[in-house]
């Protein structure tokens, strides 16, 4: 009895985890609210302690929530946890198999455990790049190994919804562009997959949708390029005559009211709506600054995540 | 439980190198032991003082002696896979359960399916042991001893000391899963397992009604046929009376451990 793949993947409704421990009431996660459409790539998005990994062992039954409730593919979770299990793959946070036995037996015993082909597995560790170490033993894999052995056991299942905790934990940067492009070509696939990342830069690059976590909370959702314009947009300018004529212009630029600032590389930046930049070179020209140069800034979703979330506490984590 | 699960469950606990070379070591132990014993196998003519010509008689004599060896060494492999028993389900939620339980989320399914597993596999390393130590003292005695009484009758009482002691072990491997199932670590399960032996010991000594329902001792008591250990069933006096209290204190230990392991959050 399993239900039909609903628009939604994911939908959670004021999800809430309380622990206690001796300094009081710790709330890993505070009323998150989130929905996850049906295919492509979800980034779930926060800072190390911001909820992302609470939330998705309350997705995946590992701990009981507080209060709240969990929908997956349309099922009541976790009570109904069991006739959706097939068709979720998760990876939680660190992969954990047996140290002892070989990847290929960890994810042979798996695939027996659900009655999945045992051809599967060798299907699976040849998608990862994991085949020819699939017979040594997983206490002897690196830390990236471990993480390829875990996704491939995510794609066992051939799911229809991939919960990846931090899959880029632990590669190398051939393997980061690797899972990248595995989990670009999943969510292309028509698959849904919800990746949990800190690293902007992979959300950035691998996700049509984002949803920001902050303090346990949900604080923004949206299209990762709608993200990038949340604060407005800025532009660079550039006059002719160096240092003396860049200030002067953004004299002029600041005196009609304009909030200007230099960038990085010395340039004047100007906070302005696309629709009103031909003002910019309408001002100055006036005042005698003839333009040779106004570029869009493209905001890097670092800046909109600190926008959004105002924590520069975290920014460290984030990079 | 899931047949599918506990055939997975099944691998999984013997894949293990510790349950092999555990399995392994015995058998290489009642080999020596037996080889030991054939080389001593003889009849000897000895003089103690002033008298003459006392026939020692040391041969292998499996009808006399392997009715003792299934009692003594089933009580050991009941302690044997207890270790065995904490060390797997220590070493299986020490590693892979978050990964298992994504693969069968209902916990109940999984820790009922894990604990008849090892209760299966921790019989079959006691028969097979067991049948092992049988062999060889058939052989022994064949080559170098008597054989006289191994008969019909014989058979099937030493049969039926070595399902006691299968039995045994299974209840033994059964609560030591259950106790480690709620401690996590193997060197915590077998010390409260141990810690329980000696306490209860103590109970059995100081109150010997409640000593009486102690779960080893009932284990213990079924194994051993109620030849030597007696008194810890005053008040059942049967085999019955002591399988059904070991039976008991595994249901009780089960439905404990089982709900430990329901409400706990993995991590």
């Amino acid at each position: 009895m399993i239900a039909p793949i609903m628009d939604r993947a994911l939908a959670i409704r004021g999800l809430t985890k309380h622990y206690r421990s001796r300094q009081g009431v710790v709330r890993a996660v505070d009323g998150l609210d989130l929905d996850v459409p049906a295919g492509g790539v979800f980034g779930f998005l926060g800072a190390n302690g911001a909820g992302k990994t609470t939330t998705i062992r309350a997705i995946v039954g590992h701990l009981k929530a507080t209060s709240g409730s969990i929908e997956v593919l349309g099922l009541d979770v976790p009570r109904r946890l069991g006739d959706v299990i097939d068709r979720v793959g998760a990876l939680v946070e660190q992969p954990q198999f047996f140290p002892g036995f070989t990847g290929r037996r960890n994810l042979a015993l798996l695939a027996a455990s659900r009655g999945f082909p045992k051809a599967r597995v060798g299907e699976v560790l040849e998608i990862v790049g994991l085949a020819d170490r699939a017979d040594h033993r997983y206490s002897t894999y690196s830390l990236g190994m471990k993480q390829r052995l875990g996704v491939a056991s995510v794609l066992l299942k051939r799911p229809d919804l991939l919960i990846l905790d931090e899959p880029a934990n632990g590669l190398d940067p051939a393997g980061i562009i690797e899972m990248r492009e595995l989990v670009r070509a999943l969510g292309a696939q028509g698959n849904t997959v919800f990746v949990s990342s800190h690293l902007l830069s992979e959300i950035e690059q691998t996700c049509d949708r984002v949803g920001i976590v902050d303090r346990g909370r949900i604080v923004s959702v949206g299209r990762v390029d709608e993200l990038l314009k949340v604060g407005g947009s800025r532009y660079t300018v550039k006059v002719p005559g160096g240092v003396e004529a860049r200030d002067q212009a953004m004299g002029v630029l600041t005196t009609h009211g304009w909030t200007v600032a230099l960038n990085d590389h010395g340039d004047a930046v100007v906070d302005v709506e696309a629709e009103r930049a031909h003002e910019i070179t309408r001002w100055l020209a006036s005042e005698g600054f003839y333009v040779n140069e106004l570029t869009p800034v493209t905001r890097s979703l670092e800046e909109a995540f600190l926008a959004i979330t105002g924590t520069t506490p975290h920014t460290e984590e984030l990079r | 439980m899931s047949v599918r699960l506990l055939r997975v469950e099944l691998r999984r606990f013997f894949a293990r190198r510790a349950i092999i070379v555990s399995l392994l070591t015995m058998l290489l132990l009642a080999l020596v032991v037996n080889v030991v014993q054939l080389a001593r196998s003889k009849i000897t003519v000895v003089s103690a003082g002033p008298v003459t010509g006392i026939v020692q008689d040391r041969r292998l004599d499996i009808a006399r002696t392997f009715s003792g060896t299934v009692l003594g060494v089933g009580i050991a492999l009941t302690l044997v896979v207890a270790f065995l028993s904490a060390s797997f389900v220590a070493a299986d939620f020490g590693t892979s359960i978050a990964t298992q339980l994504v693969f069968e989320p209902r916990r109940w399914r999984v820790y009922v399916t894990k604990t008849v597993a090892v209760a299966i596999g921790c019989a079959v390393v006691t028969l097979v042991v067991l049948v092992w130590c049988g062999l060889l003292q058939y052989l022994g005695s064949s080559l170098r001893g008597i054989t006289t009484g191994v008969n019909g009758a014989w058979f099937r009482n030493r049969a039926g000391d070595i399902g006691r002691a299968v039995a045994g072990s299974a209840m033994m491997a059964a609560i030591a899963f259950a106790i480690g199932a709620v401690t996590r670590k193997t060197a915590a399960a077998v010390g409260t397992l141990f810690g329980l032996l000696i306490a209860l010991q103590f109970v059995h000594h100081t109150f010997r009604v409640l000593g009486r329902l102690s779960p080893v001792n009932a284990i213990w008591a079924f194994v051993d046929g109620l030849r030597t250990r007696t008194d810890a069933f005053v008040g059942l006096h049967t085999l019955l009376g002591a399988l059904v209290i070991g039976l008991v204190w595994v249901a009780i230990v089960t439905v404990v451990g089982g709900a430990w392991f329901e409400r706990r959050e993995i991590r």
